[in-house]
């Protein structure tokens, strides 16, 4: 727990979002705490962050979303994954890696090439 | 992004501020109920959700800008898509504008004609919402009533203050000399219309019921523009014969410039009493 909050790089909060709704319909506050809690707290977002990027998400088409009620009755905004999301997902996962790779690939010669 | 959805969007932009409202209200009740959950007393849990949360205001500012970008830029592709659509289609976009300007034109020319004749009353006439017109239908359209006919309804009718006539029809008109003939609808009218109107002449008199008599000389009025383009406006106009058909008649006056009878043509060139 003592390990410091990295900020999203930019763009990767869609991306994060997308991966998390796709897991079922999913109000906003639970995908804050989704993802602090699958990146072991590594990742703190910013709810400052996280409704715009959900505003712009649905009103892209990506996320479609509904009123319902939650398990202890109230009313809450669930967000879940369009066909258009589901595709842009997968193409964006495949980036994101390409991009992992590449730095990572980077990073290791580098280091390489000090010693 | 369909122009369905932005037109949609604008219209249920209250909605939307009431749905941002309830959602971010949502998500900060959830952080008072973690922080009471992890044993802050209440006022404790609701300062820390505070903190946590950052500016309510301009989460929502920035939530509206993302929609409201989205909505812009949507406007701006539906245009070029539009614009590109059209350029693939020359025939299609030729014969769409091409409707188009011939439907707005017609519309207008006779928006232009209904504005004269039944909206804008007469120019220069004092009290257009006592002005009623007469007029009668013949199989082949309206057209003109039989001066015997008006002055029988005249005589007769007992709605009105008073009743004129105006009628119309083409003559040759000349100087006084026979020179320089001019083919043009003048107006005949009972020797009360101007005054039932209320104009006033710019110089000389106006009819009078003895011009109206069998025998009496011909008379006529002629238009402001008349006499500029044909007189230059000579003050002695007055007291000039014209020529109506080759027939003599004394001017008597020339008219108010800009008094036009309820008519979309042009300014009649002169105006006669009815014979």
């Amino acid at each position: 727990v003592t390990q410091s909050k990295s900020d999203l790089p930019q763009g990767t909060l869609d991306l994060l979002i997308l991966k998390v709704v796709l897991l079922g319909p999913i109000h906003g506050y639970a995908i804050a705490q989704r993802i602090q809690q699958i990146s072991r707290d590594v990742l703190q977002v910013q709810q400052g962050s996280l409704y715009p990027a959900l505003h712009r998400l649905e009103n892209r088409g990506l996320l479609a979303a509904e009123w319902k009620d939650t398990e202890t009755g109230r009313e809450a905004k669930f967000y879940h994954l369009t066909a258009k999301g589901q595709t842009q997902l997968k193409t964006e996962t495949e980036s994101w890696k390409q991009l992992a790779k590449a730095v990572r690939l980077i990073l290791e010669l580098s280091e390489a090439d000090s010693l | 992004m369909s122009s369905m959805s932005w037109w949609r969007r604008l219209a249920k932009r209250e909605q939307m501020e009431r749905h941002l409202d309830a959602e971010l209200r949502f998500h900060f009740d959830g952080l008072v109920a973690d922080n009471l959950r992890a044993g802050m007393s209440e006022p404790e849990a609701r300062r820390s959700a505070r903190l946590q949360f950052g500016g309510l205001e301009q989460v929502k500012e920035e939530c509206r800008e993302a929609r409201g970008l989205a909505w812009l830029e949507g406007i701006f592709y539906d245009l070029r898509f539009a614009l590109r659509s059209l350029r693939r289609d020359r025939g299609f976009t030729i014969t769409a504008i091409t409707i188009l300007a011939l439907a707005i034109g017609l519309n207008v020319t006779v928006f232009a004609v209904m504005n004269t004749m039944l909206f804008r009353g007469v120019p220069l006439a004092k009290r257009n919402d006592r002005l009623v017109y007469m007029q009668e239908r013949y199989p082949s359209g309206v057209c003109c009533i039989s001066y015997p006919d008006f002055e029988d309804w005249r005589a007769q009718a007992q709605s009105f203050e008073r009743m004129a006539f105006v009628g119309e029809k083409s003559v040759s008109l000349s100087d006084g000399n026979g020179e320089r003939p001019v083919y043009t609808p003048i107006f005949t009218m009972s020797a009360n219309a101007f005054g039932l109107l209320g104009v006033q002449p710019l110089l000389g008199r106006d009819f009078v019921p003895a011009d109206e008599e069998p025998g009496a000389p011909p008379v006529a009025i002629l238009n402001y523009r008349f006499w500029e383009n044909r007189f230059a406006k000579r003050p002695d106009i007055v007291g000039h014969i014209v020529r109506i058909d080759k027939a003599p008649a004394t001017v008597i006056r020339s008219d108010a410039g800009g008094f036009r009878l309820s008519t979309p043509m042009e300014t009649m060139d002169a105006t006669g009493t009815f014979r």
